[in-house]
């Protein structure tokens, strides 16, 4: 088993090493291109004076945890101070 | 994300508690605590029903989709709905009279919030928890 390890990594170096080729072989242009132009477009939207600003109310609300499990805003709030942090995603 | 498990101790200290919300779906949010070893509650919002609520929402630009979709990224199934919409990333402090204390969003995704500026807004509103 321990012999054929060196094998399997240097089979996963080559197909990391294929990905990364591929990606800066793929990315260039057109894909940086495209998130700068929607990133552009977000900024010209207006889409940031509309969010929700400092002094005004928050609103309630209760939303499933990664195990399920409902976690209430003012049920944090009774502890004490929420520090709220939204994100796209991960993938 | 790891950016704040690094001061997650220190924003519990100053009576803080951390939210992360996503609109993955709670599966997807479970593979992101296991992956990044956070220790604090990783929130699904799907629908992006609050981030709505928080004026963050926006729909993901047709020619975005297909670069998502090239990295074999869609949305429709992490999301667990077809809109194609997610919300900018920001950070609020909410104080125990419900008020937004602070307030960071931006559409420009290199930006982010110094976490340093959590603390400080912490430390301004000095509501220590009993311990």
């Amino acid at each position: 088993m321990a012999g054929e390890e060196p094998k399997l990594t240097l089979e996963l170096q080559k197909e990391l090493d294929g990905l990364r080729e591929s990606y800066l072989a793929t990315t260039p242009a057109d894909v940086t291109e495209t998130v700068q132009r929607a990133t552009e477009q977000l900024l010209v939207s207006g889409i940031t004076e509309r969010t929700l600003k400092v002094g005004t109310r928050a609103p309630e609300f209760s939303l499933p945890n990664a195990v399920g499990r409902e976690v209430r805003l003012s049920t944090v709030l009774a502890r004490g101070t929420a520090v709220i942090t939204f994100y796209r995603g991960v993938w | 994300m790891r950016a704040y498990q690094k001061i997650l101790s220190e924003i519990r200290s100053l009576g803080g508690e951390l939210l992360a919300i996503s609109p993955q779906t709670p599966d997807k949010s479970q593979a992101t605590l296991l992956k990044n070893f956070l220790q604090y509650e990783v929130l699904s919002d799907v629908g992006n029903v609050v981030a709505r609520q928080f004026g963050l929402v926006y729909p993901v630009a047709a020619e975005m989709r297909r670069i998502y979709l090239g990295f074999g990224v869609d949305l429709a199934e992490y999301n667990g709905d077809a809109s194609w919409e997610l919300p900018l990333p920001g950070t609020f402090i909410v104080d125990r009279s419900m008020t937004v204390r602070l307030s960071f969003v931006d559409a420009d995704y290199t930006k982010r919030l110094e976490p340093a500026a959590i603390l400080d807004t912490l430390r301004t509103l000095g509501g220590r928890a009993e311990a």
